[in-house]
C-alpha cells in the first residue's frame, strides 16, 4: 500500500509539473504584449516597461518559467494580480476557503444525493420508482449548472425567497474570526449559530445547483453497478446460505457496487471546481472561482496561471484519495501486482 | 483507476472483417437493437430535427435577418404570440428565429470538436498502447495524463480567454481538454487487442508494424470509439453553452445559446421568455444527443445493456 501511495505522488508530481509547462506556454503565447493588455491602452509607457521588466518578458520564454518556477517553489510567490494589484497567492489563500466551502457542500449533495438515488432505483428495478431516477438522471445530465442555477435563483430567491442570493453573508452578519476562511466552519467553531445558518443559506442553491450533473451520473452508475452484481453467484450463494436480504443488501452489495461510483465522483468532484467558475459569478459568491473567472476575462496572466495551478494540485490530489479509497474497498486492486 | 472503466467499455462487437456482408448484418443487428428502444429512436428523431434545422434555418425560420444586427424596437420585449412563438427581444428580434441560428454554432462546435479529437486521441493511443510498457508508451501517456490534470471546462476556458473569442477558437479550446480521453480509450483497447492471437498471426506471417496497428488493431478498437463519440457530443455542446454563457464563444450579433441565456438571465423574472427558451433549447439538445448516444452504446455493446 505505501509504495501504491508513493507511486501515485511520484506520478502526481510529473503531472503537475507538465501542468505548469503546459498553463505557461499557454499564458505567453498570448499575441500582443502582456504588459500592454494588462495596463490598457491609456497607461503610460513607462508603467508599462516597469510592468514587463517585472514580469521578464524579455527573456526567453524557459528563462520566464525558471524564474517562475524558482518564485513558486522558494515562496509560493505567483506574481501580482493586475486586477487586484495584490500578490496572487495572498488572493488565492483568501478566496480558496470559500470555494473549498461550496465545492464542499456541492460534493457531500452529490454522493449522498447519487448513491441514495441509485440504490433506491436499483432495489426498485422495472417500477415508477426506477423510471422516476432515470428521468430526474437523464435531465441532471442534459442541464447545465448555470441554467439550475439561474431558475433556483428565481423560484426560491424571488418568486418564493427562501434562500437568500447573491455573497456569503447577508448584510448586518459580520464575517467569522479567521480560523479556516470557511464561513460555516468558522461560526460553528465559534459557537456563532445565526451566522452558520446564514453562511450555509448562501451555499444551498449554487451547491444543489453543481451537484445536480454528477448526482445524475453517480445514480446512473450506481444503479447499473448494483443490477450487475445481483446477478452474480455469490450474492445467489448468500440468499442460499440463508443471509438477510437486507444484510447481503448492505455488506456485501451495496460495498462492492460503490466502486465505479466512488471513481466517477473524483472526476466529477473536479469538474465541480470547473462549473464553480461561471455559478460562483451568477451569485456573486466571493470565492477563488469566480476570481478565476475575472481573471481569464480581464486576461490578469499571473492570477489566470496561479488559479489554474491551485486547481489542478487539488484534482491530482482528489484522485490520489480517490484511488487510495477504491484501493481500500477492491481487494482485487491492493492486492495485484501491477498496482503495487 | 479510469483505466479499468475503459476496459469495461472495451467488450464491443468484434467488427466483422473486410467482409462487406458480414459487416452489413452485424449494422442490421445493431439497427435492430437500437431501434427496439423507444426513446433512442425519440432521440434519434430530435438529432435529425435539430441539424435538418440548423442546415435550413434561412429558409425555415420566419424572421432569418433577425439573426444578425438588426433592430426594432417598435416590435421589442413582446411576450410569445403567433407571430413571435418564443417572444422577441430587447431591441425587437424574434427569439425563435435566433434559437433556431444557434443551433448552428453548436452542432458545428460539436462536429468540430469530435472530428478534431477522434482522430489525434486514437491515434496517440494507438500508438502508446501498441507499444505498451515502452518509452514510447510512458512518454505518450503521461503527457496526456497532463492534460487530464484540470477539468476540460478550466482549460476551455484558460486557453479560450487567450485567444480571441471566437467560434473556432472555442472549439480548438475544447479540443486541447478533450483529446486524452480518446487517447486513453485507444490505449486501453491497443495494448489488449495486441496479445490476442490474431495481432500474433500476423505478426508471424511478417506484417509491418503500421499494418498491424492500422488494418488489424484499429478496426477492433472502434466500436467504444464510436459509442464514445456519440455520448460526447452532448458534453461538447454543454462546454460550448458555457463558454458563450461567459462571452468566450461566438460574438454577437451572432446568435448563440450560452449568450442568449447570459442576455435574457438579465431581465429575469419580467422578460421571461429572452432566458426560458434558450435554456430549454439547450436541455433538449443535450438531451436528445444523449438519448441517441446511449441508443448507441447499447445497440453496439449488447452484452452490457
Amino acid at each position: 500500500m505505501g509504495v501504491f501511495i508513493l507511486k501515485r505522488l511520484g506520478l502526481a508530481m510529473f503531472v503537475l509539473v507538465g501542468l505548469s509547462i503546459l498553463i505557461f506556454i499557454i499564458a505567453r503565447v498570448i499575441p500582443g504584449d502582456p504588459a500592454r493588455t494588462a495596463l490598457g491602452p491609456h497607461a503610460p509607457e513607462y508603467a508599462a516597461q516597469n510592468l514587463r521588466e517585472q514580469m521578464h518578458l524579455a527573456k526567453p520564454i524557459y528563462a520566464q518559467y525558471a524564474l517562475w518556477v524558482k518564485g513558486v517553489v522558494t515562496g509560493g510567490d505567483f506574481g501580482m494580480s493586475l486586477l487586484t494589484r495584490r500578490p496572487v497567492q495572498e488572493d488565492i489563500k483568501e478566496l480558496f476557503p470559500a470555494t473549498l466551502e461550496l465545492v464542499g457542500l456541492a460534493a457531500v449533495f452529490m454522493a449522498l444525493g447519487g448513491v441514495i438515488l441509485g440504490v433506491l432505483a436499483a432495489r426498485s428495478r422495472g417500477t415508477w420508482v426506477d423510471s422516476l431516477v432515470r428521468v430526474i438522471s437523464y435531465l441532471g445530465i442534459a442541464t447545465p449548472s448555470f441554467v439550475w442555477l439561474i431558475m433556483f435563483v428565481l423560484l426560491f430567491g424571488y418568486v418564493w425567497p427562501i434562500f437568500p442570493t447573491g455573497g456569503r453573508l447577508s448584510g448586518g452578519f459580520a464575517l467569522p474570526p479567521h480560523i479556516t476562511g470557511m464561513v460555516t466552519v468558522d461560526s460553528l467553531v465559534t459557537a456563532n449559530f445565526a451566522t452558520f445558518w446564514n453562511g450555509l443559506l448562501h451555499l444551498v442553491l449554487p451547491a444543489i445547483a453543481l451537484a445536480l450533473a454528477g448526482l445524475s451520473q453517480a445514480a446512473r452508475i450506481t444503479r447499473s453497478s448494483m443490477v450487475d452484481n445481483m446477478d452474480k453467484d455469490y450474492i445467489a450463494l448468500e440468499t442460499a446460505y440463508g443471509l438477510s436480504q437486507r444484510r447481503i443488501f448492505s455488506k456485501y452489495l451495496l460495498k462492492i457496487s460503490l466502486i465505479p461510483t466512488v471513481s466517477i465522483l473524483a472526476l466529477d468532484i473536479a469538474s465541480l471546481f470547473a462549473w464553480a467558475f461561471i455559478c460562483e459569478t451568477i451569485v456573486s459568491y466571493p470565492g477563488l472561482s469566480r476570481y478565476g473567472m475575472q481573471a481569464i476575462l480581464n486576461k490578469d496572466l499571473n492570477a489566470v496561471v496561479g488559479t489554474v495551478m491551485v486547481l489542478g494540485a487539488v484534482f491530482v490530489l482528489t484522485t490520489i484519495v480517490v484511488d487510495i479509497v477504491v484501493a481500500m474497498l477492491d481487494p482485487r486492486i491492493r492486492l495485484s501486482r501491477r498496482a503495487a | 483507476m479510469s483505466r479499468n472503466l475503459d476496459a469495461a467499455q472495451a467488450v464491443g462487437l468484434p467488427v466483422a472483417g473486410r467482409q462487406a456482408g458480414r459487416r452489413w448484418t452485424s449494422f442490421k443487428r445493431a439497427w435492430y437493437r437500437f431501434s427496439r428502444q423507444r426513446v433512442s429512436v425519440v432521440g434519434l428523431v430530435l438529432v435529425v430535427a435539430a441539424i435538418v434545422l440548423a442546415i435550413f434555418a434561412p429558409w425555415i425560420v420566419p424572421y432569418p435577418e433577425h439573426a444578425g444586427a438588426y433592430v426594432d424596437f417598435s416590435q421589442a420585449s413582446h411576450p410569445p404570440s403567433v407571430q413571435h412563438w418564443f417572444g422577441t427581444d430587447i431591441v425587437g428580434r424574434d427569439v425563435m428565429s435566433r434559437g433556431v441560428f444557434a443551433l448552428r454554432g453548436a452542432l458545428i462546435m460539436a462536429i468540430g470538436v469530435i472530428g478534431i479529437v477522434v482522430p489525434i486521441g486514437v491515434l496517440w493511443g494507438l500508438v502508446a498502447g501498441y507499444n505498451a510498457g515502452t518509452k514510447i508508451d510512458t512518454i505518450l501517456m503521461r503527457t496526456a495524463d497532463v492534460f487530464l490534470a484540470l477539468p476540460a471546462l478550466v482549460l476551455a476556458l484558460a486557453v479560450c480567454a487567450i485567444l480571441k473569442p471566437t467560434l473556432f477558437n472555442a472549439m480548438l479550446a475544447v479540443c486541447v481538454s478533450w483529446w486524452p480521453w480518446y487517447a486513453r480509450l485507444a490505449y486501453g483497447m491497443a495494448s489488449s487487442q495486441r496479445n490476442e492471437t490474431y495481432v500474433s498471426a500476423a505478426q508471424i506471417i511478417g506484417a509491418g508494424r503500421g499494418h498491424i496497428m492500422f488494418r488489424e488493431i484499429l478496426p477492433n478498437c472502434l466500436s467504444p470509439v464510436f459509442t464514445k463519440m456519440a455520448l460526447d457530443v452532448g458534453w461538447v455542446i454543454l462546454i460550448g453553452s458555457a463558454l458563450s454563457f461567459v462571452g468566450l464563444g461566438e460574438q454577437p450579433p451572432t446568435p448563440a445559446l450560452g449568450t442568449m441565456l447570459a442576455d435574457g438571465s438579465k431581465y429575469l423574472p419580467e422578460l421571461w421568455w429572452l432566458a426560458v427558451f434558450p435554456a430549454a433549447t439547450i436541455v433538449v439538445l443535450v438531451l436528445a444527443f444523449n438519448l441517441l448516444g446511449d441508443g448507441i452504446r447499447d445497440a453496439l455493446a449488447p452484452e452490457e445493456a
